[in-house]
């Protein structure tokens, strides 16, 4: 037990406990009552006062009820507390899982009403917070008790920094709302001894106690980094085997022969522990397009249940489109998922060569609207009558306009140098040539050898589900490339692929000539030269974007555009300015739902006109099985060894604190009811 | 033990000796341990010889000695003149003292109401039994103004009633006294030794707390040769106290305060007290042959009567 105000209640106690003995010793309002003859009363009075001096107040029941009442209250004002853990460290970390799936709702309070996993987990954390002490305890020489709190999803925020101040920290612990994203751990960690390092740097390496908080669907448990003998704390929140139904992945595929045609694919997933129906609806642009129902198989004990839903659709223009589940289940937030399905419209190639064999028959196996080829003045020449924007890509064969200036000496500063582009406005593919473009330079020549690569950006549109492992190339051109400009794939001499974007062109350049590699018979090859040919055609066009909660939101503006405004799914609005490549992000994102990015001046493809506003629409989908499966992890597996956690399932709250001034004062209360009662009823021992 | 507020008193002599009491106590008459010399013919055996029917002695004749009592049957034996005695039948004195002290109007039922009614049942039993009934009354008068007078302890005195036509002068005697003032019983009972011609069996009926005490003034009565009988009265309440809390109790004969915090201590040592006061009496009484005993201003009339008085040899 704890008292939080022991030395006010010891000083009232001081005052009034004598007080009331005083004044019942001083009580002077007796009452007159005539009897038939003091004789014996006197004579009683003065044996008694003759055995006990303080006769008056013995087995007086009034006073000892009044003593007691006012014990009560001066217990009550010491604030005691029960408290059924042990006291925490003199610091800790607290740290707090915000994402999708705490906002599931299978957790109770004491009073039986269902709350979230998150809410559940804030008043743990609450309850742990308050038995750290009060700041008053400091001024008594006690131990300090300080805590920091961290909240993670996808990203980790610090939200209180270390402090003693318990209401700094249950202000920042009430603070934290639940996000669309996923759990990422690592970040957290880092977070929490980081700040340790910090303010420990004189005292050595201590290791924090970490207390966290979560349903245990870490996604990168592999990457969460313990040091030494650490102690961390897993609280589980949730409970298993509670149903959940929630879409994990959306996808819109357009006929390869008539793109007109497309198929959109909704997977869904089950844990319920029964076979169940689901309806799925499917709205386009908003309105209602058709709907279904999916038999999701029963959850396993290795996993949930999986089913797909197949909706074909028929639709030439971009079209934005929302896949529900009308089911209402612990979690929401995996219910619905939104897209974007591209216009079926296919890129044009502007192909400048003096003559290519091998690229010439892979733009022709490659499925494009239309294919120009044009020699390098033949280009010129378009440029010169402003003729490019026919063409939403241009495809420079080892030639460019004018060739990049030689790399100086202090490659840092050369970022700031001024640029006039040679390049026409345009989005450009360019094979073995450096072109004049704001950081990118001309190195030193590379040796002739067979050369392989290194590290691509395997995520990367223009390079998805491209492999560049079996790449070898010979002659390649050198490309020094400053950190404006970003490298989408590192060969063994240097940079190999690399995007630079200046005003309004955007170029992505290949540092070798396919003739030279041992590539060109390879599929990748014509696979690679696809996917970046449509990633430039989609910029070209203002191609769509998509996110994930937790992730930023990035996408390129038209050319010219200089301010936009986006309008978030709750409705907030933020102004962002694209940069000079027209990219413009948002981040981290918090919730699922449609992004707005609005915006006046020119207009992308899949981009809706209202007047002279330009919306595009960016969905961003949870889309998560782990998050969905709403499954609580009885264990984690650290670097450390296994964490098993504590206080899952049923049981006392943890941390827990029982306040028990509220019920002193009912005591109060009932002794005074009897005192009255004593009092009037004249009862007497 | 508390004061009775606007109490209601008896009117009449019926109101003191019901109907049912009198049927049952009319065969009862008055005993007395001692024979006493009367003063009128009455119906009871005195020292004195007389002329009653019932032989008692004979002694020589002397000169003046009335003719018509010599018995001449003797003369004619022995020659000698022999006075034949008979035995004297006179009457008994009772003499009732009621306290009538403003301590006597408490309790409930009324230690006063009690006092008068067993007074006044007595007095019947006395006056039909041809006894000579005395009643007096302790206590302070009251003047024509309201305020009190010291009369020397007895404030008023019925005399001398004899026979069953004096049984509503009792009565009317009884249901006029009002208790009021303070009680002087040491010099009540001076002024009755005092005052009292011839002897016979006294009855005196209080609560004994008199806080000059008792001892004195029951000598006086003593000595003057009376058959006493002293019954205490207690109310109820005096013996088991209905108080509570924080008091000032206030003696309604003095205005004297005793300050009070009832507890469970309090009141087992009072009831202590009161145990030995009681026993203390009892005890002087029992050495000095008074007839002594304490009644609840609840007990029932006949039950007093019949069983008490009667066990105890006062009446018969």
């Amino acid at each position: 037990m704890m008292w939080l105000t022991l030395p006010i209640a010891a000083v009232a106690a001081g005052v009034m406990i004598p007080s009331l003995i005083i004044l019942y010793f001083l009580k002077l309002r007796r009452r007159d009552v005539e009897i038939s003859t003091t004789l014996l009363w006197k004579k009683t009075i003065q044996d008694m006062q003759a055995n006990a001096p303080f006769q008056r107040l013995r087995r007086n029941i009034l006073l000892l009820l009044q003593l007691l009442i006012l014990i009560a209250g001066l217990l009550a004002v010491a604030q005691p507390e029960i408290r059924s853990d042990e006291p925490p460290p003199t610091r800790s970390v607290i740290v707090i899982d915000r994402s999708a799936s705490m906002a599931t709702v299978d957790e109770t309070d004491e009073d039986g009403n269902a709350i979230s996993r998150l809410e559940k987990a804030r008043r743990e954390a609450l309850n742990y917070v308050d038995l750290m002490g009060s700041g008053e305890q400091r001024e008594r020489g006690n131990k300090v008790r300080e805590a920091m709190v961290i909240a993670f999803d996808r990203n980790a925020t610090v939200v209180q920094t270390f402090t003693s101040d318990r209401d700094r920290l249950r202000r920042a612990i009430e603070a934290i709302e639940p996000t669309d994203g996923v759990s990422h751990l690592a970040e957290a960690i880092k977070l929490a001894n980081a700040q340790e390092a910090v303010v420990l740097e004189n005292v050595g390496l201590v290791t924090v106690p970490i207390y966290m908080w979560s349903d245990g669907h870490i996604q990168d448990l592999e990457e969460v980094t313990l040091v030494g003998d650490t102690r961390f704390e897993f609280n589980s929140v949730g409970r298993n085997g509670t149903p959940n139904v929630g879409i994990v992945s959306l996808q819109a595929e357009r006929d390869y022969d008539s793109p007109d045609e497309a198929t959109l694919f909704v997977g869904l997933m089950s844990t319920d522990l029964e076979s169940r129906e689901a309806f799925v609806e499917v709205a386009i642009d908003g309105l209602r397009a058709g709907a279904g129902s999916v038999t999701l198989p029963a959850a396993a004990e290795d996993g949930p249940g999986y089913a797909s839903f197949v909706f074909p659709l028929q639709r030439t223009e971009s079209a934005v489109i929302t896949a529900t589940v009308t089911t209402e289940d612990a979690l929401m937030a995996d219910n619905t998922a939104r897209m974007i399905l591209p216009p079926a419209q296919q890129v044009s190639v502007g192909f400048v060569t003096e003559g290519h064999l091998f690229l010439k028959y892979a733009l022709e196996a490659l499925r494009l609207s239309r294919v120009v080829q044009m020699t390098p003045e033949q280009f010129l020449e378009r440029a010169q009558r402003g003729q490019t924007s026919e063409f939403d890509v241009f495809i420079l064969d080892r030639w460019v306009p004018e060739v990049a200036p030689a790399a100086p000496p202090d490659l840092d500063s050369a970022g700031n140098e001024i640029f006039d582009p040679t390049l026409p406005p345009g989005h450009y593919l360019i094979f073995n040539a450096i072109p004049k473009l704001r950081g990118l330079f001309t190195g030193e020549p590379v040796r002739e050898a067979p050369y392989g690569v290194l590290e691509w950006r395997r995520t990367d549109p223009a390079l998805d589900s491209v492999s560049l492992a079996n790449l070898t190339y010979w002659k390649p051109a050198s490309i020094v490339a400053t950190e404006e400009v970003r490298i989408l794939a590192d060969g063994e001499h240097g940079p190999l692929i690399v995007e630079a974007a200046h005003d309004t062109v955007r170029a992505i350049t290949v540092g070798f000539d396919i003739t030279e590699t041992d590539w060109y018979l390879k599929p990748e090859w014509v696979l690679f030269l696809g996917k970046v040919i449509k990633e430039l055609g989609r910029g070209a066009t203002a191609g769509s974007a998509e996110a994930r909660p937790g992730g930023t939101l990035s996408t390129r503006l038209p050319a010219g555009v200089t301010q936009a405004t986006l309008v978030l799914p709750r409705g907030d609005r933020v102004t962002l300015y694209p940069s000079e490549a027209g990219q413009v992000s948002y981040g981290p994102i918090d919730e699922v739902g449609f992004y707005r990015l609005q915006w006046k001046g020119p207009a992308g493809s899949t981009d809706v006109v209202n007047g002279d506003t330009v919306e595009r629409a960016i969905p961003v989908n949870l889309l998560d099985a782990s998050e969905s499966s709403i499954r609580v992890e009885p264990q984690l597996e650290l670097n450390v060894g296994i964490i098993q956690a504590v206080g899952a399932g049923d049981g006392d709250p943890r941390y827990s604190t029982k306040r028990l001034w509220p019920w002193l004062m009912v005591a109060a209360l009932v002794i005074m009811m009897l005192e009255w009662f004593v009092y009037n009823r004249k009862v007497h021992l | 033990m508390r004061r009775i507020e606007n109490p209601t008193r008896p009117r009449t002599i019926d109101d003191l000796v019901t109907g049912d009491l009198i049927a049952r106590v009319t065969r009862l008459d008055l005993a007395s341990r001692k024979i006493f010399a009367g003063r009128m013919k009455g119906e009871r055996r005195s020292k004195k010889r007389g002329e009653s029917v019932e032989f008692a002695d004979h002694r020589p004749y002397v000169r003046g000695d009335d003719l018509r009592h010599i018995d001449w049957n003797i003369y004619g034996r022995l020659d000698r003149l022999f006075m034949k005695l008979f035995l004297e039948e006179e009457d008994l004195s009772l003499h009732i003292i009621a306290d009538c002290s403003a301590s006597m109007d408490c309790g409930e039922p009324s230690k006063f109401e009690f006092i008068q009614k067993a007074a006044a049942t007595l007095a019947y039993i006395g006056l039909v039994n041809m006894n000579r009934v005395t009643l007096s009354a302790m206590g302070d008068a009251v003047n024509e103004e309201g305020q009190l007078v010291d009369v020397g302890g007895i404030r008023s005195t019925l005399r001398n009633l004899r026979g069953r036509r004096r049984v509503r002068e009792m009565g009317d005697w009884l249901c006029k006294l009002d208790p009021q003032g303070s009680t002087a019983f040491d010099s009540a009972a001076r002024r009755l030794a005092l005052t009292r011609q011839g002897k016979g069996v006294m009855v005196v009926l209080s609560d004994f707390f008199f806080k000059e005490g008792y001892e004195r003034g029951l000598r006086y009565l003593l000595g003057r040769g009376y058959d006493l009988v002293v019954i205490q009265v207690l109310s109820p309440q005096e013996v088991e106290p209905d108080l509570g809390g924080d008091l000032r109790l206030r003696d309604v004969e003095d205005g004297d305060a005793a300050e009070v915090t009832i507890s469970g201590p309090l009141l087992k040592r009072y009831k202590a007290n009161l145990n030995a006061y009681c026993k203390q009496l009892h005890s002087f009484c029992i050495r000095r042959e008074i007839t002594f005993l304490t009644v609840q201003s609840d007990l029932a009339l006949d039950a007093l009567m019949l069983d008490y008085l009667r066990a105890r040899g006062v009446l018969r």
